[in-house]
């Protein structure tokens, strides 16, 4: 765990009760970000990342584990102090609901900075424009409602009411998985743009593990509430390992040849993810894993490092410590 | 300060759009417009009742027996009554009552029962929510008729008590009305958003949530508009509302049913005027509804 | 060259009263697809191709919607004169579908087997025969399994909501094919789904070509996709479309601008800058652009371009282009 990490994520676990069981949604996940840095939570439905970005935010409180944030702990509080709030922001999946139908743009954006800003109303409104502005978007959007906006424009409203109190940690929960290809593309620009002039670290949630290989500094994959893999987003790439990882890769599909050279041809998807409640014993992976051995289904195996900063939770792997490394 | 009126018109014209539009989806059911208009009238109608018939003194205490029970005529539109008063100005006079009821029933209970469906909502799972929830079912359980009536029977018959025991049963319905809706829009990513970065409850409730209840509470509103009339008809049919010699609609109903079918117009025109207000709301509720409908597209 | 083709859109334009006005959304559409042939139409949402599929399909609601122009072509059938009554019944003659919700797709309150069974009932009934309990029961069982689902009894004795995501859509693929279907217009399928269920729905999808002899025309929005699993592809912006050719053709090779715009929008494997996107936006179908449709966002814009509309034109194997750029 790095020194200046803005975010240090250790074993947080958050469980849900349901009428039909217990679900462990969060089942144990570690990692740590450091300011202005990009991690990328790449996982499928019922992987958890949803529940661990919005435990993160602070809408639920984790169950056990700790989240450390610029060193202080803060996974036991019951109340997040008002300070910070507006350090950790968060951007939601779905553009049409995470924006009120009621309330117009200006509105949505006066809010935070009359929260956490002591402005007069001139300069709050100065400050909505200025705002407005630097998603690239014309000022004179500001007295419209969400329904008068498409879909890249409220993501763009969203993004900007995220880094309206200049917070150093903004969550996205694939935030542009409702969008076209090309609107995508501009946002994750626009992302990237605002990261370099505020400097904000970015938690980015997605199921789309490819729109990471350029925005992502660092890539952690989940399965069933559980990390199975994590490394730097190069290491991640070049040498995917876990089988999981590996078949989610090989079922992408790629636009060139260049690409298919790069993903793994053997492991063919197969099979369904099991309900959440009904989590089978030993790796939850081991019911579609093609690898799997005798003591994949009764231990769960541990996190392991394979090369420096990446680290993978595999039977496979158990024996290998340390190994391939630096040139 | 040039682009501060300029933002001002072009507020101004865009409100304007939204209401022209709202109006399209309004007006596509000519129903619903000439509800619209029919309301209008009765509400224009109360308001100069004094100005439309000669009779005004007819609506107190006034009796004229030579002139008593005549069919309608040119000089009394709906005939006289039993003690010679004029029907049409007691029909007049009679909205209003019918009308006052109708806001004041209205005016207590909508908010007290969006209030207490927006704390109920968004305090699910708590003490608060199953307090209110179950107190409001206890009201729901009993038929509003038989509670009104047994409100009533304990105080004295009159309008202003009418309108609080009408109240008493109307507020749950908008409690359950809000509490609904407050529930689903809880979960929105937007009210999350709000409660992340510090809003105060006060904020979330009115602000973001509230906009959000306003069209079903305006449409159910304008539809209950017709029930409360009804209902408060009904009370005053079994005397147990606004007391004769006060033109209370329901009343002149019960009065005139004695008189059938002889001196119909004593009943038949009080009771389609109740008719056609009920109606008239409800179509226009039909529309509102139809208005609020789709926003989107 | 197959002699006949198996769906013929014609020159297709559909429109659409609102209160704001007409929208003018399919700007002259043609698309040909011939038998056990798997073609895809992309493009980005709004662009008109599930307007397209909708049109195709019948399920177009008419007040709001109007075709002024264009013709369908069905098995050498004119299907938009048809009246509704016949239209209907094409779904027991050969066209079916699948839709991006099969949750939406399926009726909750109803056991599977009984979905099921009443599709095949009434397209065994719309051929005048009348299957007995036991033969729907055994058909239900055998396109079940042929859409790789294992243990067939217990789903046919499930409700929607018990099954996954996955699941749901192969007993829609299941209900699609039950009517012996010859074209299977497929509306986002998989968008839905997660990624490594997506290729499982789209591996079965294109076998149903070889295995039962269907067509499949599968609309997406994602490149990824139609790459992957069809083998002829046309492209479309603002209602109209731009380039169609064989879909390897398309990818290695794009002509039109748009289409190159969208392929360098797509992320990547490999280590590169982000893509900015195509400029501007998808215009307005109250007031579309003269002209070209995407002429305000492209790069190589000509004076012409603003003023006609560009026909389809071929550039080399049956590589069509709607471009100026290409036309002599």
């Amino acid at each position: 765990m790095s020194k200046n990490a803005i975010l240090t994520v250790s074993g947080l676990k958050k469980t849900f009760a349901t009428p039909q069981g217990v679900v462990r949604a969060v089942d144990g996940i570690s990692f740590s970000m450091g300011a202005g840095a990009t991690f990328a939570l790449v996982g499928e439905s019922g992987s958890g990342k949803s529940t661990a970005a919005y435990t993160v935010a602070g809408a639920y409180r984790p169950d056990e584990g700790d989240i450390l944030f610029r060193g202080q702990s803060i996974a036991a509080l019951r109340v997040r102090p008002h300070l910070l709030k507006k350090e950790i922001r968060m951007v939601f999946q779905d553009p049409g609901s995470s924006l009120n139908p009621r309330r117009s743009v200006r509105q949505i954006l006066d809010l935070p900075i009359k929260l956490h800003d002591d402005l007069s109303r001139t300069k709050r409104a100065e400050r909505v424009t200025e705002l407005i502005r630097l998603v690239e978007l014309a000022a004179n959007l500001a007295s419209r409602y969400p329904h008068g906006l498409s879909g890249g424009q409220k993501q763009r409203v969203a993004i900007a009411r995220a880094l309206a109190t200049n917070p150093s940690l903004v969550i996205l929960d694939e935030p542009t998985s409702s969008l076209d290809v090309s609107v995508q593309a501009k946002i994750v620009k626009l992302l990237q743009e605002l990261q370099e002039k505020f400097r904000p670290a970015y938690l980015f949630i997605t199921h789309d593990i490819v729109l990471m290989r350029n925005v992502a500094s660092e890539v952690g994959v989940m399965y069933m509430g559980k990390l199975c893999e994590k490394a730097s987003t190069k290491d991640f790439f070049e040498n995917t390992i876990h089988p999981y990882t590996r078949m989610l890769m090989s079922s992408i599909p790629v636009i060139s040849e260049v690409e298919e050279l790069l993903i793994p041809k053997q492991l063919v998807p197969k099979g369904e993810i099991p309900s959440p409640i009904d989590v089978p014993p030993g790796c939850s992976f081991h019911s579609r894993c093609p690898m799997r051995m005798d003591i994949c289904t009764q231990v769960d195996p541990v996190m392991v490092e394979i090369e420096e900063n990446h680290v993978t939770r595999c039977h496979l792997y158990q024996g290998a410590k340390g190994a391939s490394s630096s040139e | 300060m040039a682009e501060k009126t300029q933002e001002t018109r072009r507020f101004f014209l865009e409100t304007l759009h939204r209401f022209s539009k709202r109006w399209y989806k309004f007006s596509r059911n000519p129903l619903s417009v000439l509800g619209l208009a029919i309301t209008l009238t009765i509400i224009v109608i109360t308001v100069i009742s004094p100005y439309i018939t000669p009779y005004s003194a007819h609506v107190g205490p006034f009796t004229d027996f030579p002139e008593a029970s005549q069919p309608p005529s040119t000089t009394h539109f709906f005939g006289t009554d039993n003690v010679g008063r004029d029907v049409f100005a007691r029909v007049i006079y009679g909205y209003r009552f019918s009308l006052v009821l109708a806001i004041a029933v209205l005016g207590l209970s909508v908010p007290t029962g969006v209030v207490f469906g927006l704390v109920a909502g968004y305090y699910e799972h708590t003490w608060v929510e199953i307090l209110i929830m179950r107190i409001t079912d206890v009201f729901l359980a009993v038929p509003p008729l038989v509670l009104a009536m047994a409100i009533i029977a304990l105080l004295e018959p009159n309008l202003f008590n009418q309108m609080m025991a009408v109240s008493l049963t109307w507020w749950p319905w908008y409690c359950r009305l809000v509490y609904s809706i407050t529930r689903s829009v809880r979960r929105k990513d937007f009210v999350r958003d709000v409660e992340l970065v510090g809003a105060s409850k006060a904020h979330i409730l009115l602000r973001e949530i509230l906009p959000n209840c306003v069209a079903p509470v305006l449409t159910k509103m304008t539809l209950d508009m017709g029930f409360v009339i009804t209902l408060g008809a009904s009370l005053s049919f079994i005397g147990l509302g606004v007391q004769p010699p006060k033109p209370g609609l329901g009343t002149m109903v019960a009065v005139g049913a004695r008189r059938l079918p002889s001196g119909w117009w004593m009943t038949i025109f009080p009771a389609l005027a109740i008719v056609i207000v009920i109606l008239a709301f409800n179509l226009v509720g039909d529309g509102l509804r139809d208005m609020f409908a789709v926003e989107e597209d | 060259m197959r002699a006949m083709s198996l769906l013929e859109i014609r020159d297709l334009y559909v429109h659409f009263k609102t209160f704001d006005g007409e929208l003018k959304v399919l700007d002259g559409v043609n698309i040909t697809i011939f038998e056990g042939e798997q073609v895809g139409l992309v493009g980005e949402s709004g662009c008109g191709k599930t307007l397209t599929g909708k049109t195709i399909l019948g399920i177009l609601p008419m007040p709001p919607g109007n075709i002024p122009k264009g013709e369908i072509h069905f098995l050498g059938t004119q299907i938009l004169k048809m009246p509704p009554r016949e239209r209907r019944r094409l779904s027991s003659q050969g066209l079916s579908a699948i839709f991006q919700d099969p949750l939406a797709a399926l009726n909750p309150v109803y056991k599977i087997g009984q979905q099921l069974g009443d599709v095949l009932k009434y397209s065994a009934k719309a051929k005048g025969k009348n299957l007995a309990r036991k033969e729907i029961r055994a058909q239900s069982i055998a396109l079940l399994r042929a859409t790789g689902l294992p243990d067939p009894e217990r789903i046919l004795n499930s409700y929607p909501v018990q099954l996954s995501g996955g699941m749901r859509q192969r007993v829609c693929i299941s209900e699609a094919l039950s009517t012996g279907a010859k074209l299977l217009v497929a509306d986002e399928p998989t968008t839905n789904l997660d990624v490594t269920i997506q290729y499982q729905i789209l591996k079965l999808l294109n076998q149903l070509p070889e295995e039962r002899g269907a067509s499949i025309l599968l609309i997406s929005h994602s490149l990824g996709v139609v790459r992957n699993f069809t083998e002829r592809v046309y492209i479309m912006y603002a209602g109209s479309i731009v380039e169609t050719a064989k879909t390897s053709v398309v990818f290695s090779d794009p002509l039109h601008p748009y289409t190159k715009g969208l392929l360098s929008s797509v992320p990547q494997l490999i280590p590169k800058a982000m893509s900015e996107g195509i400029k501007g936006d998808v215009p307005n179908y109250l007031e579309p652009p003269k002209g070209c449709r995407f002429h305000p966002r492209c790069e190589h814009v000509m004076p012409i371009c603003r003023m006609e509309k560009p026909v389809s034109s071929s550039s080399g194997d049956n590589h069509k282009v709607a471009c100026f750029l290409y036309q002599r």
